[in-house]
């Protein structure tokens, strides 16, 4: 990253407050808070169902943790497999293309039918909207090493599994930490979406109580939770980037 | 002295886009212990697929390759130092050099211990805790090199090893070589494009023909040591470039004099504007390795490409 720490935040505190702005402009307009809320009164509400709202928060965090969790084994999964077994990779990669053209608002409900009401269906829609980028992220870092990394360790007398562990498990980390950081801010999207369709609590069974009950600002409230969360799960995956693969962001520019 | 290395009638062919592509036609080669003998030849014409064979990554057709008297079966005979320097961004330069340690099974402590002491015989001892993109492309070639002799094989084979630095660069990581080289004696192949840096820092240079390759000639540089890199014996410099068809009768290199600059072998005939002419221009593309422009005769391409190709094939 370049350029200073306010030199970072600043121009998103200006954008936020443009945007602001313009909301609470609209608002004015409007003249009718069950249709468009002022900012204020939106995070005046949010306040005071603050208890309700952290529990709702931390039932999808735990949602999302879950499914993601699980998500990014399987893609470690598959992603090994397809790059060691060619042949399987063959077969395998066009059904996970196809996978992904499968409409979640379609399948999430089918979903809820056959697992019910429980964390089962909720990790299944996250795994299946976020691990599509990890594997892709990861078969293509595992290649990345390139065949001449792959001839010198030959010369050396290493066999497959040493190959894979010196070279392409280490050389395929920064491309998985760029798809973890994508995938992540999928996997909010997932567990709201999945709490939408059924279940008991959660941020998205709460937007869904809130709009039954024309409490518009309390949906907006929520929104703005998943937001929240999204943008800190991406710094965090940021962190860990930093922390465990430092060498993939260059500290000195490479001379002559 | 007794052969370390002998490459004994190879033969390969390789599938190509149309049919079956003889690449090596019954290539010959010996190398003594503490000599280094410089494979140069025409662009393609199998130098590359040589190295995998004596390397022991591609089974030859036909022929053999011996390493101290023993069949190369498989890899594991001989140590590669390939173009790239491939040093691992994840590693410091210390475990970069015990790499080939590590896979042959040695412990960390003690493949620290060893790549420590082997940066130090080679004066790399200030970068052993640097990590890889600190290092300039001089100073990552030198590790790489120190990599590939701490596997500690009977023989060495050094694939275009400064072929991706600029000329001062090169000059100078040619100049620590021949060094280096001259302190330790190994045994090794040197295969470059440059005849210039063949003949500076070899005893031998052997030249291949095109496709498929065979030995088409063989030079023993006697010219005595310490040699000054970038400024190659002329009269055995003109034998090689007249085999690759470069050369007076072949092709216009200039005859001046004091020819400075080592004569690069034409690579590719895109690349192939001449550089600099004849005055004192900086070769400005630092990564198109040979030595262009500069001082001396700058070497046209097709000429050279045609008589190249066409001999011995």
């Amino acid at each position: 990253m370049t350029g200073t720490w306010p030199g970072r935040v600043l121009p998103v505190v200006a954008v936020l407050a443009v945007l602001a702005a313009a909301w609470q402009a609209a608002a004015l307009a409007v003249a009718n808070p069950r249709l468009l809320p002022t900012p204020g009164r939106v995070v005046e509400q949010a306040w005071a169902q603050r208890d309700v709202l952290a529990q709702h928060t931390t039932a999808t965090l735990g949602v999302t943790a879950a499914g993601f969790a699980v998500s990014v084994a399987v893609a470690w999964a598959l992603a090994l497999l397809v790059d060691q077994v060619p042949a399987l990779g063959r077969g395998l990669v066009p059904v996970l293309v196809a996978s992904q053209t499968v409409p979640v608002v379609a399948v999430a409900p089918l979903v809820v039918l056959w697992f019910g009401f429980g964390l089962a269906p909720k990790v299944l829609v996250v795994t299946l909207v976020t691990f599509f980028p990890l594997v892709v992220g990861l078969v293509e870092g595992l290649r990345a090493a390139g065949p001449s990394a792959t001839a010198l360790l030959a010369s050396m007398g290493a066999s497959r599994w040493q190959e894979l562990r010196w070279v392409r498990l280490p050389g395929a980390l920064p491309r998985f930490f760029t798809a973890l950081r994508i995938a992540v801010t999928y996997a909010v999207v997932g567990a709201v979406f999945a709490e939408y369709v059924g279940a008991v609590q959660g941020l998205g069974t709460y937007m869904n109580m809130q709009r039954a009950a024309f409490r518009t600002d309390l949906v907006l409230a929520a929104v703005g939770l998943c937001a929240l969360v999204s943008v800190t799960l991406y710094a965090a995956t940021w962190a860990l980037e930093r922390l465990v693969v430092p060498w993939a962001h260059p500290r000195a520019v490479r001379r002559g | 002295m007794a052969d370390v290395l002998r490459v004994h009638d190879v033969h390969v062919t390789r599938p190509g886009a149309r049919g079956a592509l003889p690449v090596l036609g019954g290539v010959d080669l010996r190398v003594a212990r503490g000599e280094l003998v410089a494979v140069v030849g025409p662009s393609g014409c199998g130098k590359s697929t040589l190295l995998a064979v004596v390397a022991g990554l591609l089974r030859p057709d036909r022929g053999r390759v011996l390493v101290d008297g023993g069949e190369v079966t498989g890899p594991g005979r001989v140590a590669l130092m390939p173009q790239d320097d491939l040093l691992l961004a994840w590693h410091t330069v210390l475990d970069n050099v015990g790499l080939g340690l590590r896979v042959q099974g040695v412990r960390r402590r003690e493949a620290r211990a060893r790549a420590r002491d082997v940066l130090d015989e080679l004066g790399l001892a200030a970068s052993a805790d640097a990590r890889p993109d600190e290092l300039s492309g001089g100073m990552r070639q030198r590790v790489a090199l120190a990599r590939t002799v701490l596997q500690g094989r009977d023989v060495v084979l050094l694939d275009e090893p400064f072929g991706a630095l600029d000329a001062l660069t090169r000059l100078d990581a040619q100049r620590w070589l021949a060094a280096t080289w001259a302190a330790h004696r190994w045994s090794g192949l040197l295969v470059t494009h440059d005849v210039g840096e063949a003949v500076t820092l070899a005893d031998r240079v052997v030249r291949l023909s095109g496709r498929p390759a065979a030995v088409a000639q063989e030079v023993v540089v006697d010219d005595p040591r310490p040699r000054t890199p970038g400024v190659p014996d002329q009269r055995l410099t003109r034998t090689v470039l007249a085999g690759l068809g470069v050369g007076p009768g072949g092709a216009d290199v200039p005859d001046t004099p004091d020819e400075r600059a080592s004569v690069a072998v034409p690579d590719e005939p895109a690349s192939g504007s001449v550089r600099g002419g004849r005055g004192p221009a900086v070769p400005d593309e630092p990564a198109s390795g040979s030595v262009r422009g500069g001082r001396g005769p700058a070497v046209p391409d097709e000429p050279a490409r045609a008589g190249a190709g066409r001999e011995g094939g």
